[in-house]
């Protein structure tokens, strides 16, 4: 009781000393924007901004785009997680497979995903199915290049003794491939949601009517800078569900990774 | 080894060739949608050999170094400081965990507003992105350094920090920092063209967007080839000059890995 009553207590002390430079931080800011120190029309106090984003999420239309960005980031992020998995495990199983996709792989994964968003549009329609396909690509390449890695640095031994004894090809996946890569592909996926949440900020900037993207965008043009601190908290607070909610995932399942 | 990649050479070569036959020869796919990979290529030869052209690529490879420069002298000296020193760690961490979620992209707007210059705003904008990357992988492996090795070195009278940086921290946490530059450089890339594509005036983005305006599908597909290229040129680049430059890394250490936080 005393003992769960102390971890308890240490894990508040933790969070509280995680939190105070950030508090710290916040407090200058607001004072140092208060005191006119820093420009407070391109750095509103944030005291302000949190009242202007809580405003517009009930009045304005915050709620509107910050839905249709997760909407957006929700869909690509799942197709382009799957088939990066699935494509990586296969190549890093079977060697034909390797071969002759890897290749492919290797030369579109180095390539700034953005430069193929004006050909896709071009080819294809400035279309809601183009702007999630390019999220989707993004997170597939980086999951599928380390989702392979992860497969092809197990140990022989493990694949040999799971074969031994008379594993088939289903339980090989479900027992060894993958909880042997689940390190790697959640590497990926981090990889992934960093490159892809660029990516569809971007798309919504430059050819969309609606998303997070979008109102930065637009509250630069008519210089309604709040509304632009807004949205960027916008998709501050979805950045930090999807990576840190990923990342949380990624330790609970690899739990015997813990140090 | 060497098999397996003339079997992706060829891999790749088949696909081409199919291409090529399927819109140049057969008329399968119309080329004036897909252009035959020979068109592409021509054109992509054309376009290099025009001073304006050469101007944008200039444009973008300058704003790629300078920014990937800045990213790094930051993020390698505030990286490894963060690894040696427990009290910078506590200090700088949540907050660098707490900013690192922004997509650095979105902050350009009000990049450009602070520094009134577009091109200042986007290379600053690209140096950020690319900071937290090699800042991340740096304090990882000055972390991974074994504390014998500093002990060595403090009995055998290296006491001053910056004899400590020089011999241990820096040479110890290399193949990290390596593995952080080639992610900062691709990082600094995507932002590069991104920001040209949103404001550039200058550098590939733009050309590929004054390209998808006016719909010149040629100039499309040779500018995307040229970023390709730059891309493919980082990444695989970086890897080989990795591995011929550290030569102290023991061969049963694997790659170090590829750190986005914490």
């Amino acid at each position: 009781m005393s003992h769960a009553r102390r971890r308890r207590h240490t894990s508040t002390r933790r969070l509280g000393l995680h939190l105070a430079p950030i508090l710290a931080v916040v407090l200058c800011w607001e004072v140092l924007a208060r005191l006119a120190i820093l420009n407070p029309t391109f750095f509103p106090p944030p005291s302000v901004v949190v009242g202007v984003t809580g405003q517009l999420l009930v009045e304005g239309p915050l709620l509107y785009h910050t839905w249709v960005s997760l909407r957006r980031i929700l869909i690509a992020f799942l197709i382009g997680a799957t088939s990066g998995i699935a494509v990586g495990l296969w190549m890093g199983w079977s060697r034909p497979v390797r071969l002759i996709v890897n290749p492919y792989v290797s030369l579109f994964y180095p390539i700034p995903k953005i430069a193929l968003v004006p050909i896709m549009f071009t080819l294809l329609g400035v279309t809601e199915t183009v702007r999630v396909l390019a999220m989707s690509i993004a997170v597939f390449l980086l999951v599928a290049v380390n989702t392979m890695g992860g497969v092809r640095q197990i140990d022989d031994a493990y694949i040999d003794a799971a074969l031994d004894n008379g594993a088939g090809t289903l339980a090989l996946y479900r027992d060894v491939l993958i909880p042997g890569s689940l390190s790697e592909i959640f590497a990926g996926l981090s990889l992934g949601l960093g490159v892809g949440f660029n990516l569809i900020v971007v798309i919504e900037m430059l050819a969309a009517k609606s998303g997070l993207g979008y109102l930065i965008w637009r509250s630069w043009r008519l210089f309604t800078i709040q509304q632009m601190y807004a949205a960027l908290v916008m998709i501050t607070l979805l950045g930090i569900v999807f990576i840190y909610g990923v990342d949380i995932l990624g330790n609970r399942l690899t739990f015997w990774e813990a140090e | 080894m060497h098999t397996d990649r003339r079997y992706q050479m060829l891999s790749l070569v088949a696909a081409v060739l199919a291409w090529q036959l399927a819109v140049g020869v057969f008329g399968v796919i119309d080329p004036g949608v897909l252009p035959p990979p020979a068109t592409i290529f021509e054109r992509t030869l054309a376009l290099l050999g025009e001073q304006s052209f050469l101007g944008h690529v200039s444009a973008t490879i300058e704003r790629t170094l300078l920014a990937s420069v800045l990213a790094t002298v930051f993020g390698v000296s505030v990286g490894v400081l963060m690894g040696w020193n427990d009290t910078v760690k506590a200090l700088l961490g949540p907050l660098f965990s707490a900013v690192y979620p922004i997509p650095v992209i979105a902050l350009l707007p009000l990049v450009v507003l602070v520094f009134s210059t577009d091109s200042n705003a986007l290379v600053f904008t690209a140096a950020l992105g690319g900071f937290f990357v090699v800042m991340w992988n740096a304090m990882n492996g000055a972390r991974q350094i074994r504390q014998l090795y500093f002990d060595v070195a403090t009995d055998n009278g290296a006491t001053s920090p910056i004899t400590i940086f020089r011999e241990i921290l820096l040479p110890g946490s290399l193949p990290a920092i390596f593995v952080g530059l080639r992610l900062a450089m691709n990082t600094a890339l995507l932002i590069v063209i991104s920001a040209e594509l949103l404001a550039g005036g200058r550098g590939l983005g733009y050309y590929l967007w004054v390209s998808y305006q006016t719909y010149s599908l040629g100039d499309i597909y040779a500018t995307l080839v040229v970023i390709a290229a730059i891309g493919v040129g980082i990444t695989y680049g970086l890897r080989w000059l990795g591995d011929r430059l550290i030569t102290w890394t023991p061969a049963e250490t694997e790659r170090p890995a590829e750190h986005t936080f914490r």
